[in-house]
C-alpha cells in the first residue's frame, strides 16, 4: 500500500469560471509546492485540457487522473474520474453529443481556453459548457462506471449545484461509493449536518478554480494510483482508506 | 395577450424592486423556472424571469438569453454577489412574497403570456 496526498477536483482555464492562471505547469508546480502526489482535472462539461496536463506531468512524479465535472439536467454536479486519457476522450464525446448547441457568450460566462502543455493557448471553446447536460444523475453514474470510470458526486453539502440540494436526497440505489464535501465543512461536521453520508465515504478536495484554493485535505491508501483503487479505498477494503483533515473518513464509521 | 409594462407586472406580484429600474419596459412574456438550463433553452429576448433561485447565475442565465428582469418568488432575497452583478449588468431585481405557482397564475390571468417553447432547443 501507498500513501497520496491527493485533490482530486482541480479546474483549469478551460473552465469558464476558472482565472486564466490555472495552467497546467501552474497547477503542477503549486502540486508539487504542497506534496499533492495525485490530482484531478476536472473542468465543467470537458476535458480538453487533459491531454497537456499529463504531458506537463511527466517527470514531476505527480499522478494525473483525466476527469470532468459533469452537470446533468437536474443541475447536479458530479465528478467523473479516469485512469486514461482514451477513457476521458471517450465520455467528452459523449458530453458533447449531450449538450445544448448553445455557443459561449466571453463576456457573460467567461472565457474557455484550451491550452497546451507549455500553457500556451491552443483555441478557445465555443460550446457553452456552463450549462447542463440532458444526461440524468443516474445515467452519468452508470456511462462513466461502464467505461470504467469512477463518479462522486460533488460538494454535495453546497446549497447550488449538489445532489442533495438539487434533489432533496441521494437516490439509495445510485450505485456510487463516495461523495464529495466541500471546504466549507470539516469531516465531523459532514457527518454531523448529513447522517444520510453514513454509507459513503467522503473525498474533500479543493475545487480550485485559482491557485491559491489548491489547499490539501485528503489522503489515501492505496495499492496503486487507479479509479478502481479509490472506489475501495472508499469503501475502506482491503486495508485501504481515505482520510480528510487527518481522519477516517471511509463509509460505514 | 398582449405586452404589459413591467411596473404593472410589479404591481400585480406586489413585488418589491430591489433598486432603481425602469418600470415602463414592455415586457411581452413570462419565464417561469429555477433551473437555468431550462431558462436558456426558451426564454424569449425580454421576457421576465419568475424564480426561487438566488445565486449569480440567475443574472448570467438572463443576460445570456437578453431577458428583462427577475422577480424573486417566496419573498427570497439574492445575495449581495447576485445584486451587484445585477446592478452591474443593469437587470431589474424585484422581490415578491407570494409563491411561484400564484404569481403565475395571477401574470397569466392578466393577460401575459408564457416563452414560447416551440422553436428553441
Amino acid at each position: 500500500m501507498r500513501f497520496f496526498l491527493a485533490d482530486l477536483h482541480i479546474h483549469t482555464a478551460l473552465s469558464a469560471c476558472a482565472e486564466t492562471e490555472m495552467a497546467p505547469q501552474a497547477i503542477l508546480e503549486r502540486a508539487q509546492q504542497s506534496g499533492l502526489g495525485l490530482i484531478a482535472v476536472t473542468d465543467h462539461n470537458s476535458a480538453e485540457n487533459a491531454a497537456a496536463m499529463l504531458a506537463a506531468a511527466e517527470g514531476t512524479g505527480i499522478t494525473v487522473w483525466p476527469g470532468m465535472e459533469v452537470q446533468t439536467r437536474e443541475e447536479v454536479h458530479l465528478l467523473s474520474l479516469f485512469d486514461t486519457l482514451e477513457q476521458v476522450t471517450l465520455w467528452q464525446e459523449e458530453v458533447y453529443a449531450h449538450l445544448p448547441p448553445l455557443k459561449n457568450k466571453e463576456d457573460v460566462f467567461g472565457v474557455q481556453v484550451v491550452l497546451d502543455a507549455e500553457g500556451d493557448v491552443v483555441r478557445h471553446n465555443e460550446r457553452l459548457l456552463q450549462t447542463s447536460t440532458s444526461f440524468s444523475v443516474e445515467e452519468v453514474v452508470q456511462r462513466v462506471h461502464d467505461l470504467k470510470g469512477l463518479c462522486i458526486p460533488a460538494h454535495v453539502d453546497r446549497p447550488a449545484y449538489s445532489i442533495i440540494a438539487n434533489l432533496g436526497f441521494i437516490p439509495p440505489d445510485l450505485g456510487i461509493v463516495g461523495v464529495e464535501i466541500s471546504h466549507l465543512l470539516s469531516l465531523q461536521q459532514a457527518r454531523t449536518r448529513f447522517p444520510q453520508l453514513e454509507r459513503y465515504g467522503l473525498t474533500a478536495s479543493s475545487d480550485a478554480h485559482r491557485l491559491s484554493d489548491m489547499v490539501p485535505r485528503m489522503t489515501l491508501k492505496m495499492a496503486e494510483a487507479t479509479v478502481a483503487e479509490l472506489a475501495l479505498a472508499l469503501a475502506g477494503e482491503g486495508g485501504r482508506a481515505v482520510w480528510v483533515d487527518g481522519v477516517c473518513s471511509v463509509r460505514g464509521l | 395577450m398582449s405586452n404589459m409594462k413591467f411596473g404593472e407586472i410589479i404591481s400585480i406580484v406586489e413585488g418589491t424592486l430591489l433598486f432603481d429600474a425602469d418600470l415602463d419596459m414592455e415586457i411581452p412574456c413570462v419565464c417561469a423556472a429555477d433551473l437555468m438550463s431550462d431558462v436558456l433553452a426558451f426564454a424569449e429576448s425580454g421576457s421576465v424571469l419568475l424564480t426561487g433561485l438566488c445565486n449569480p447565475q440567475v443574472v448570467r442565465t438572463v443576460e445570456m438569453s437578453d431577458m428583462a428582469a427577475i422577480v424573486f418568488v417566496r419573498g427570497k432575497h439574492p445575495p449581495p454577489e447576485t445584486v451587484a452583478l445585477a446592478k452591474q449588468k443593469s437587470v431589474p431585481l424585484a422581490t415578491t412574497p407570494h409563491t411561484m405557482f400564484e404569481m403565475c397564475g395571477r401574470l397569466y390571468q392578466a393577460g401575459l403570456r408564457s416563452c414560447d417553447i416551440s422553436c428553441r432547443v
